[in-house]
Formats: structure tokens, sequence, C-alpha cells
């Protein structure tokens, strides 16, 4: 193994929460919420400008030799709410990042430049500025190169094969995920974050650099609120997790939110920002998933080797942007307590699904939302003690989306040669024939808690553009009416991406946060 | 403290949808479990009875559930407050005088029999309310993921556990 952690051989400047004793003002040039892909990003880059950078995370920094896994530690620790976050009428689960590295740290490590249309979309339908093709070209480039995204250059594994297989005997068009990842071991445990510093996460790339710049990181601390004067922010409120009684006051020439497209709104309105757009934590994208599961005739093991390398974008450029919904195809990574879960059964029907692991294979359908006026996203709340949540309502256009996906994914799994296919879905059965699917599928009630459905990306709610009407934050993410606060992750996305969006976030954020001008 | 606000919450949306007023036994006061921050002596003889319920067809023994319990517990125990609130909600469902008379039952869910808990199961995975889908989400999710988070549960399914690395040089 070559990895050597640079948390272990460096002195970094870290933040201890828990022994600290009470609490203190400080300053910085930069603040920034969030050490995911978009608030990694910037650190790197302001610290690197000379400017001073407290980076701030509400989960806690796991190392990489902490990694061992399993799904019992990864959860409680790396995800929000244990990876068991909700939608508001609990229809869709969310996943999402909560660590030092955020989403970086535990996702499949697929890598997609922000589609063509999409970008063209954001110009032409919001007036975004600056977004052109072949303007954006060069930043993917740096980021590809800063987190070596590349061809994976190893077969797929079982898993993807099968998604891979099907596709290539319906002649539908299929791709190679390119990866994030450097000597990677392909082990498949992606999601429970990289146990050999392979995967190219910010917790091994970005936030080491920025820190070993100057920047300062303070792990397990929550953004409270941000406090403004006179239409600027002026200083953030944080506390400790393990000292929730403790306040420090960061005061800052500059506050930049990357605290993920649910956290971000939230902190603006815990905080009461101005909202003259009425936008704020509006427009939710989330890419809703459903699934479909295959029982094959030969072993799967869907739980080893890289997770995703194999996708389909058929159905994404055969439907025209505003028309029918289109999907992405890609499958998942399946570890034990991911598959007992998704299984919404109990007893013997729940076991003799679960005593199929090993021949059990599972397509993921995106949802491209967003883009029409049946799909215009969801919205971040506020609970009663002050932490967000998300409601989001599956339309007849959605859930037409959702049945498109699993017949089109059943007809691929059983092209591939599976023995069964089961939509998951409560009152499915499986299926033996693509013939009997076929109908089966168009009799589902589509009905949230009967349909799984899922959702890895959240994106919006902090949307750019120009027209302040229209948007919260201008072209390069800083806030419309508050001048010297910048959001840069991928609540600024005005649809969905349309795919996997962590190489979205990552080059939006170094282009903006390239753009800011010097202090 | 979070049961008393949340029981009220509950008890507007239930009673809402049921059309009808209830109220809870002073019997089913809350005595702390020992140990247990979260669940209470009532909601463990609930899950006791529930889980061999869920779990039937694995190879789970019944001296094995107070580790399911137990799991359950940890699992609540890193929630959020509100999440943790949503789950005493849950709980509450079953400490909820109606559900048992909808279901012609007297006594508590802890001394329901295999069969009935079955049906009231069965009843609600397809039921016409989201309350009652997301109640079977919730439980069958919470039961289900304790199980198969336990490394004995892995090699009745064909899981090898994650493999062995040598870590000695990466540190």
């Amino acid at each position: 193994m070559s990895f050597k952690d640079p948390f272990l051989k460096e002195n970094f400047k870290i933040w201890d929460g828990a022994s600290l004793k009470k609490g203190f003002v400080d300053h910085y040039d930069v603040v920034i919420i969030g050490s995911g892909a978009g608030g990694a990003m910037a650190a790197k880059v302001l610290s690197e400008k000379g400017q001073s950078v407290l980076l701030v995370e509400e989960g806690p920094l796991m190392l990489t030799h902490e990694f061992d896994m399993k799904e019992s530690t990864a959860y409680p620790s790396l995800y929000q709410e244990s990876a068991a976050r909700l939608t508001k009428d609990k229809g869709i689960k969310i996943l999402q990042g909560r660590n030092v590295g955020g989403g970086t740290t535990i996702n499949w490590t697929s890598s997609f430049r922000t589609p063509e249309r999409t970008l063209n979309w954001w110009r032409e339908a919001y007036g975004v500025k600056g977004i052109e093709p072949e303007l954006m070209k060069p930043f993917f480039e740096v980021v590809e190169k800063k987190l070596g995204i590349k061809e994976w250059e190893v077969p797929p594994n079982e898993n993807n094969e099968v998604l891979s297989r099907g596709l290539r005997n319906l002649g539908l068009s299929q791709g190679m995920i390119k990866r994030n990842v450097k000597d990677c071991h392909n082990l498949g445990y992606c999601g429970t974050g990289c146990p050999v510093g392979a995967k190219q996460s910010t917790l091994v790339t970005l936030i080491p650099e920025a820190l070993r710049a100057g920047a300062t990181l303070a792990p397990s601390f929550y953004c409270e609120r941000i406090v403004f004067e006179k239409e600027m922010a002026k200083e953030v409120h944080l506390t400790p997790k393990k000292n929730p009684q403790l306040r420090f006051k960061i005061k800052a020439k500059r506050i930049i939110l990357a605290a993920g497209a649910i956290g971000t709104p939230s902190v603006l309105m815990r905080s009461d920002a101005v909202d003259p757009s009425s936008l704020l934590g509006k427009r939710t994208t989330i890419h809703p998933v459903c699934l479909s599961g295959a029982l094959m005739n030969e072993d799967v093991e869907a739980w080893q080797g890289a997770p995703q390398t194999i996708y389909s974008d058929h159905f994404l450029d055969s439907r025209p942007l505003s028309e029918k919904m289109g999907f992405k195809l890609e499958v998942g990574p399946i570890h034990p307590v991911i598959l007992a879960t998704v299984i919404e059964k109990h007893g013997e029907k729940h076991q003799a699904i679960m005593k199929q692991y090993p021949k059990f294979q599972a397509v993921l359908a995106l949802l491209r939302d967003g883009f029409h006026e049946q799909s215009v996203g969801g919205e971040v709340y506020l609970k009663e003690d002050g932490s967000p949540g998300l409601d989001y309502k599956m339309t007849p256009y959605l859930w037409k989306g959702v049945q498109d996906a699993w017949l089109a994914s059943a007809e691929i799994q059983f092209a591939a040669g599976a023995k069964k296919v089961w939509p998951i879905h409560r009152e499915a059965p499986f299926y033996s024939s693509w013939k009997e699917a076929k109908s089966g599928i168009l009799n589902l009630p589509l009905e949230i808690l009967k349909a799984k459905l899922v959702s890895a990306h959240v994106m919006g709610g902090a949307p750019m553009g120009e027209d302040p009407k229209n948007s919260v934050v201008n072209s390069y993410g800083q806030h419309h009416q508050i001048e010297n606060l910048y959001i840069m992750d991928g609540s600024i996305f005005p649809t969905s991406v349309a795919t996997n969006p962590m190489e979205s976030i990552l080059a939006f954020s170094l282009r903006n946060s390239m753009a800011m001008k010097a202090l | 403290m979070i049961y008393r606000r949340t029981f009220f919450k509950l008890g507007f949306s239930a009673a809402f949808i049921l059309g009808g007023a209830y109220s809870i036994s002073k019997s089913l006061e809350f005595e702390s479990m020992s140990g247990f921050k979260f669940l209470d002596k009532s909601d463990a003889a609930t899950l006791n009875a529930f889980i061999p319920v869920i779990l039937e067809g694995t190879e789970l023994k019944k001296k094995e559930i107070p580790e399911v319990i137990q799991n359950i517990e940890e699992a609540i125990s890193g929630l959020s407050p509100s999440v943790q609130g949503e789950i005493g909600e849950l709980l509450l469902l079953f400490k909820w005088r109606p559900l048992r008379w909808s279901t012609g039952r007297n006594s508590p869910w802890s001394e329901a029999s295999f069969e009935e808990i079955d049906s009231l199961l069965v009843s609600w995975a397809n039921h016409n309310l989201e309350l009652y889908r997301s109640a079977y989400s919730a439980l069958c999710e919470l039961v289900n993921a304790s199980y198969y988070s336990m490394e004995r549960s892995w090699p009745t399914i064909g899981y090898p556990g994650p493999p062995e690395l040598d870590r000695e040089e990466s540190l």
C-alpha cells in the first residue's frame, strides 16, 4: 500500500471541539461551511492565494485507517442522519455525506463532466453567464488532473457486467464511467470510506492541500447561524457537536456556504437571510432513483469490485430535455444492510430474497428532474429544532419516468440472462419473463412507500442566474443581495445536473473561487 | 421529553385520520429500561414480540433478540433529536389503544401472538394510509438493519464480510 495519510504525517491546524472549555471570538478572511467537493475546493484555492481560511464541517474527521468497511461503522459516522434521512412524507430516502470530505468520502467515485445540454439549458432558460461548454472545459480538465479522474481499465464487476451485457444485447448505447482513484484495489467498499486512500476524495487531496497552505479545519462543528449587518455577512456562530453549550463567534470578511443543497439553504433560513426572489430552499432536485432487482444464474457478488463502472445515457439522449422524463442507468454496490433495507418485506418473504444475495443484481435509474413544468423540485424546510428537512413530491410526470425506467431496466436484465426480475416495489412479484414483466409493471400502483425511491444527489435551493428575481446567487456563486456571501456547492444548480454531480460541483467551485476578487 | 411533545403531534394527525378521540393509559407511563436512553421497557417488550416475526426465516436464536434490541437502541441514539422524535412517534403507535381496538385487541402488543403480529404487519405494508406504510418501513428497516449489521448473520446469506487488509505500511 502506497498511501501515506497526510493527517498522520503533518502538523495541521485542527480544532478539537471536545477539549475546548469555552467559546471564543476569532477572525478569518474566509469561513467556509462544509468540506465536501465544493467547500474543500474553495478552501484549497483561497488558502493558496494567501487568505486565512477556516473550513468548518458538521461531521467528524475520520481518517483512512479508521474505515473498516462495515456498514454499522460507516452509516452513523459518515452519513447524514445515519444514512436514513427521508423526505417529509417519508417517500424517498436521501443519502448524503456528513464527515470531513462530505459526499466525496462516501460516494462511488463516478466522475462525469456537466453534460453540455445541461450547461446550455442553464444559459438559455436561466441566463447563467460564462458557462459555455468551451469556457467550462479548462476547469473540468484541472479537476480531472487534480483528482486522478480517468478511464477505469479493470474489467467491470459482474454487477456492472450484467448492465453492460443487457445493453449490448439490445443494441443500446453505453459508456465506461471515469473514476477519481489512484492505485485502486478494486475492493468495492467506496461507500463506507476508502480503506486504502485510493479514492481521491477531498479528505486525501484538497483538504490536506488547503491545510498545508495554512487553512484551519473545524470538524464536528455545527453552523447555527450567520449574523448579517447592513446587507453584509458579519460573523458565523458555530457550536461544537461534543460541547453543544459553547458558542464560537467567527468574524470573517467573506463567508462561503458549501453545506450541501439541504444544509446550505437551511443555514440561511435559520439566519433569516434576505430572500427577495423567494427561491431560497426551493427548486431542490434530487435525481430520484428507482431500482430493479434481478436474480442471475451465476454469482454476481455485487458487494465487491469497483461499484460503478458502466452507464447508459440512452434514455437521456433519446428524450429531449423538456419532454419525456429521461433517466441515466447505472448499478450500485449491494452490501448486506443496503439490501436488507431496500427489501421492504418481513419474515420469510424478506429472508427468501436475502438468501439469494450472491446472485442478486440491481439496476438504478436516476431521473433527470427539474427540466419540466411538472418537475419543479422540492423545498427545504426547518424542523422545530432548527434542523433541515426536504419536502419533495412525486408528480405524475415523475412517476411515468419511474415506470419507464422499471420497464427499461427489466428488459435489459432479461436480455443479460436474468432468471427473474423484480421492480423494487412492495406489491411487485418476481417476474420470470420480459413479457410477464412488461404487463405486470404497467399495473403497479405508482405511490410512495410502495415503490422504493432513493436519492444520492441533492441539488438546487440557491439557484444561480443573472436576474435577482429568478435566482439567489449570480453566475459566479455570489449572493445577489449579500455581497460578501458565496455559495459553492450543488445548491447553485438551477436544475438537476442529469448525471452524478461531484465533478460539476468541483469544477464550479474551482471556477468561482478563482474568480473571487483579491481581498 | 421527546415523547411528550411528539405524542401530541402524532395524536393530532392520527386522531384526524381515524376521526376519533383516544386516550393513553396511565399504566403505560414510560419506565426507563436499565441502560437504555431511548427505548423504554414497553418499547423493548414490543420489539421483543415483533423481532421474531420480522426476522422469521433467519437463523436468529431467541437468546439473540436482546442483542438486536441493543443494536436498535444504539442506532436510535446516534440520530438527531428530530429523527428520534419521529421514531418515538412510531413506538407510540404501539401504545395507542385505538390501534389495538381497531385490530380487536385488549392486551398490549407485547402479548400478541406471532400470527396476530404478522397480520398487523401485512395490513400495514400496503395500507391505504401512508402513515401505516411508513411505520411498516421504519419498523422493518430498524430490525432488518440491526440484524444484518451483525457479523453472525453474514454467512447465512453468503456474504464473506469485508476483505482482510494489511494496514501496517500505511500507518
